[in-house]
């Protein structure tokens, strides 16, 4: 390394303090964002890793809707289809195997097996007679093996569908794709088995297809390579073939109707890390920009003994990519830690609509884009102060005067060309949102550019705020120093600091905006979506027992409960009447959205919205969500078609209401339909009405010796809550929800305190010559922490001043993005409360990061102070 | 022989400070011969300083020319004028201005390190330079270890680095005691002007100026005197 570049990297270990708080701060936001990658990855690499090795490196699926299965020779006639060289039929269902929710696969026995699995155990299973031996012999997977303690031998009991039948265990499956289907937890068996298992004869729920004969690789840690894409073509012809009772899709297809649910946190996570990003750039920013000041005269020097400005300017950015470094190696240490507690603050149910284990998994591409992104960031935020101060006049080596005048000189404080770029950004940005997303709900779940165009407005208005207000720095810092001069000696003083470094002023500042918009976009955007969604679900209070086969934060979409333990609670003393309800699954539209099938009487928030408005749901007659009548451009009256396993229905929409049960929207339906047309008998839910007078606590305590009763021949998971529980947890899970995104946002306050903290800090470094002539000249220590502290409140007031509005705009464009991209429909209304508290809660905790130099400063030693240069 | 004469012709120099423009220096003309050392003086405002930023190609004038070892400034790019500082000029402040993060050899070794020399090729030639200068026993000290006559020392070590044609010392007494700064003056005699080296040196001490060939007086920034001063008494340039 030249001396010339070791000078520079001495500076920083003689500012050691700034450094490390500088690498630390962007550790901290690149670990942030490098957790977020790790999640949102592994959420996607699950899923196809799940795929991919269910499907074998198929082409096409051909899928039954609703989980109902479709029969053999729908299948049958997608093979047929010019195009297609083969395919083979699967059972692929959600079965309760030794008590718990367990995946069912089962494959013809002559067909491709399952990639990634030891294709031994399988095959010889499949090739048992299960006739002759009176029972089913199925493989198990590890996990479900292990949780039961199954070995081969072993009865395992199946239930599914309303009924029971036992399996044998001849097996448990080996090999690393055992893992991947489902964590472990399933039950692997010849196509007729599975058939028999889940008292479907004829049925099957997937038709894999392939376009070219290949050779599947036989099992051991391999997962199915990617395969062509199929023609759109081809895609269209199967379908037309299959008609209304499946779903065609490529795997890429089944990759995003997998990850539906979790398209929030996709698209609302990296959001919040970038933020978090941006703000530690805001801090390198005045780091770097500091450190150049407080090292003007040398670099001045280095001119006039003949550095040339690429000299200084290298410098000054090897310094910056120093730091970013050391913040980038942090940030991946620490990403990789804080990766697990991102995952477990994502609320239960937003993972558990993801049909497959989430694994965490760290991939060199992550590490990479972790520290590039420490790397960009920090040379990119210290290139600015770079540019200006390797452009210091050699001839200020000559003078005298205090590095802070020689500083000011170089920050004119007002880049008109910057003000108008920003000016442009922000009308660009706007025009984007007004115009390019229609203002109003123009569709549910827009996919693509449609749905980017709410955060693409947004950037855009952040980058047109960040730059016009880089452009009038100077005026903001003349108009903070305005209002500091009206608050005494020592507003005076602390005002000559603040119209010291406008640049500096304006980073501090945009890092507590930035925070401050974040945490009152977010707590103002959970408040509208809690009054938004709550009337929604008031209904469920008004229901006195649920019994379902999930916990109270889920919903109960794969286990159905036999028919006859309707008959079972009807005759509990105390019980009026048992409303049995199912949820489930299905594609309309390409999107995969959620059916509930209710009685019409039934206190289900669809159901009873649609009673409440004169139009209750019935046979024939449906309940569509906004979000999916939106999408499909249905009103209430419409007739269209739904397709269902046992063919297309026609339906009427009986009645269009608002619901945040799914993003995409949901259908609800009578029961009597449901199970006519989808194939699902039994429950998945019931909905237990007390005689009046009856004790509720009785009653709910007979309900569960019944349940009791009866798990113990029918081993299911079956949970009891009352109807306010079931609503009170279903808020929750909203809260949990937004109480994650809150958090995030919370880190980036933090960080914005420790900018805060950084500048003060510089700030009253530079002029600690000037503190300690005021106290030779009879200031007290109590003016000059009061001045720091003025300081500080001017910075975080400005700070205020831009981030209040910017919140207020982040709390409508996430009521926005939630109509638009994720189909909730969340109303902006303004949550003064809600805003007070937060903005105070920010104000407070930037304050803080003046505190400590207050601290210092009062304790300054004057004889040091006024000798210091 | 070595060209390191230096020659102005109506140099000036204009700032803008408001609505008026401001004539820091106002038509200088001026010959200086290769070795011959030079004394600045006049009050603050006078034009010094800025008489020395535009000698040392620190600034640039706003009017006439200035030529140092047959080279014209105006004439030369900021790439161009940056190279003829490292390699040709050589710069001695009132404040030392040594960088604080190096040692006093590398302190001294600075313009080479900036031209791309290797520090261990040019550590020889800088412990040297702090030997001639009576510090051989600190190169490995940083600045702040250094009393302000070491510092001014190893600063005068540092302009004689690139052997340069053109020495300009700001003040080099200023902030030193009488005994130190005879010292200083002594070295700057004998190890600059005394080697064939042209010096221009501003200061407001008559005594300091007395040690110079050449005194010239500025006032208004005009020149306004200029004589042989007590040091060039039968002792003008070789």
């Amino acid at each position: 390394m030249s001396a010339f570049a070791a000078l520079h990297l001495r500076d920083l270990a003689v500012h050691r303090t700034r450094a490390a708080l500088t690498v630390v701060v962007l550790g901290a936001a690149i670990g942030l964002a490098l957790a977020v990658a790790i999640v949102i990855s592994s959420l996607n690499a699950s899923v196809v890793a799940q795929e991919r090795t269910v499907s074998a490196g198929a082409d096409l699926t051909v899928t039954a809707v609703a989980g109902a299965g479709m029969p053999e020779r729908v299948g049958e006639r997608a093979r047929r289809v010019p195009g297609i060289a083969t395919g083979t039929p699967m059972i692929r269902t959600t079965v309760v195997a030794g008590g718990r929710p367990a995946a069912l696969l089962g494959v013809s026995s002559t067909d491709r097996v399952i990639t990634g699995i030891d294709p031994g155990p399988l095959r010889r299973a499949a090739g048992r007679n299960a006739a002759a031996t009176g029972g089913d012999a199925v493989v198990v997977g590890p996990a479900l093996a292990a949780r039961r303690h199954l070995r081969p031998g072993d009865r395992l009991p199946v239930y599914a569908n309303g009924a029971r039948a036992t399996a044998r265990v001849a097996a448990v499956a080996r090999g690393p794709g055992a893992r991947r289907i489902n964590g472990g937890a399933f039950v692997g068996a010849a196509l007729d088995t599975a058939q028999r298992l889940t008292h479907r004869p004829g049925r099957v729920d997937q038709v894999l297809l392939w376009t070219a004969t290949m050779d599947v690789p036989a099992g051991l840690g391999r997962t199915a390579p990617q395969p062509p894409p199929a023609s759109p073509a081809l895609k269209a012809a199967v379908a037309r073939t299959v008609g209304g009772q499946a779903v065609v899709a490529t795997p890429d297809d089944l990759v995003t109707q997998a990850l539906t649910g979790v398209a929030l946190l996709r698209q609302t996570l990296p959001l919040l890390a970038g933020i978090v990003l941006v703000i530690g750039a805001f801090l390198v920013f005045t780091t770097i920009g500091a450190a150049a000041r407080a090292r003007l005269r040398a670099l001045a020097v280095l001119r006039a003994v003949g550095a040339t400005r690429r000299h200084l300017l290298g410098g000054i950015l090897g310094q910056a990519a120093v730091l970013g470094l050391a913040g980038s190696a942090l940030g991946v240490a620490a990403g990789v830690v804080m990766a697990r507690y991102v995952l477990a603050s994502v609320p239960v149910t937003l993972l558990a609509s993801v049909p497959a284990p989430i694994r965490l998994t760290v991939t060199p591409g992550d590490v990479a884009e972790a520290v590039a992104a420490g790397l960009v960031t920090a040379v990119a935020a210290a290139y600015a102060a770079a540019r200006r101060v390797s452009r210091v006049p050699p001839a200020q080596a000559m003078r005298t005067a205090p590095t802070e005048e020689l500083a000011a000189r170089l920050e004119p404080g007002r880049s008109p060309v910057l003000a108008a770029v920003g000016t442009l950004l922000l009308a660009a940005g706007v025009a984007v949102i007004v115009y390019g997303t229609g203002g109003t709900a123009a569709g549910a779940g827009a996919d693509g550019l449609a749905g980017m165009l709410p955060l693409l407005g947004a950037t855009l208005m952040i980058a047109g705020l960040a730059a016009g207000t880089y452009g009038i720095s100077g005026a903001l810092a003349t108009g903070t120093a305005a209002v500091l001069e009206r608050l005494g000696v020592a507003g005076r003083i602390a005002a000559g600091g603040v119209r010291r470094s406008p640049r500096r002023l304006w980073a501090t500042a945009l890092a507590v905006a930035a925070s401050v918009g974040v945490v009152i976009g977010l707590t103002g955007a959970g408040t509208n979506t809690l009054r938004s969604a709550v009337p929604t679900f008031a209904s469920l209070s008004g229901i006195d027992l649920v019994v379902q086969t999930c916990p109270p934060n889920q919903l109960p979409t794969d286990v159905a409960m036999p028919t006859g333990w309707a008959d079972r609670l009807r005759r509990v003393p105390g019980v009026a009447g048992v409303r049995p309800g199912q949820f489930g699954y299905t594609v309309l539209g390409g999107q995969r959205i959620l059916l509930q099938s209710a009685t019409p009487d039934s206190g289900a928030p669809l159901a009873h919205a649609a009673r409440t408005s004169g139009h209750p749901l019935g046979p024939g007659r449906v309940v569509v969500s906004t979000q999916l009548a939106a999408a499909l451009r249905l009103r209430a009256g419409d007739r269209f078609t739904l397709p269902t396993p046992t063919g297309p229905h026609r339906v009427t929409v009986a009645s269009v209401q608002r619901s945040f049960l799914w993003s995409r929207g949901a259908i609800a339906l009578d029961v009597a339909d449901m199970r006519a047309w989808f194939a699902r008998p039994g429950a998945n839910n019931y909905e237990v009405t007390l005689r009046p007078g009856a004790s509720p606590q009785v009653v709910e305590a007979r309900v569960r010796r019944t349940l009791a009763a009866a798990t113990a021949r029918t081993p299911l998971p079956v949970y009891v809550l009352t109807g306010p529980q079931g609503m009170a947890a279903t808020i929750r899970t909203i809260e949990q929800a937004e109480r994650m995104f809150t958090t995030l946002g919370g880190a980036g306050l933090v960080v914005a305190m420790l900018v805060t903290l950084s500048t003060v800090s510089m700030s009253v470094l530079e002029r600690r010559r000037e503190f300690g002539v005021l106290r030779a000249l009879g200031g007290t220590r109590r003016r000059l922490r009061r001045t720091v502290l003025l300081e500080t409140a001017g910075v975080v007031g400005l700070g205020l001043v831009i981030g209040v509005p910017l919140g207020l705009l982040f709390q409508d464009l996430s009521a926005l993005v939630n109509r638009q991209s994720l189909g909730l429909p969340v109303d902006f209304a303004l949550a003064p409360t809600t805003l007070a508290t937060a903005a105070v809660a920010c104000a407070l905790t930037s304050l803080a990061g003046g505190v400590a130099p207050a601290i210092r400063i009062g304790r300054l030693e004057i004889v040091a102070a006024v000798r210091d240069e | 022989m070595v060209d390191a004469s230096v020659e102005t012709s109506g140099l000036g120099k204009e700032y803008r400070a408001g609505a008026a423009p401001v004539r820091a220096l106002d038509g200088v003309t001026l010959r200086l011969e290769s070795g011959e050392f030079l004394a600045v003086m006049g009050p603050s405002g006078s034009g010094k300083s800025t008489l020395l930023n535009l000698l040392g190609g620190l600034d640039r004038p706003t009017s006439g020319s200035v030529r140092v070892g047959g080279t014209d400034l105006a004439g030369l790019s900021d790439a161009e004028l940056t190279r003829f500082r490292r390699t040709e000029l050589g710069f001695v402040f009132q404040a030392f201005n040594l960088l604080p993060t190096l040692s006093a050899w590398e302190n001294v070794a600075l313009p080479l390190l900036l031209d791309g020399a290797r520090p261990r090729r040019v550590r020889g030639l800088a412990r040297d330079l702090l030997a001639e200068v009576g510090l051989a026993d600190r190169a490995g000290h940083r600045p702040s270890e250094l009393s302000g006559g070491e510092a001014q020392r190893v600063a005068i070590a540092r302009a004689l680095a690139n052997d340069p044609l053109l020495v300009l010392a700001d003040e080099p007494t200023g902030n030193l005691d009488s005994a130190t700064g005879a010292q200083i003056l002594s070295l700057l005699a004998h190890r600059v002007a005394g080697r064939g080296r042209t010096l221009v040196m501003v200061t407001h001490d008559e005594a300091a100026a007395d040690t110079a060939h050449r005194l010239i007086r500025m006032r208004d920034g005009r020149m306004h005197h200029d004589r042989p001063a007590n040091g060039g008494a039968g002792r003008g340039p070789r």
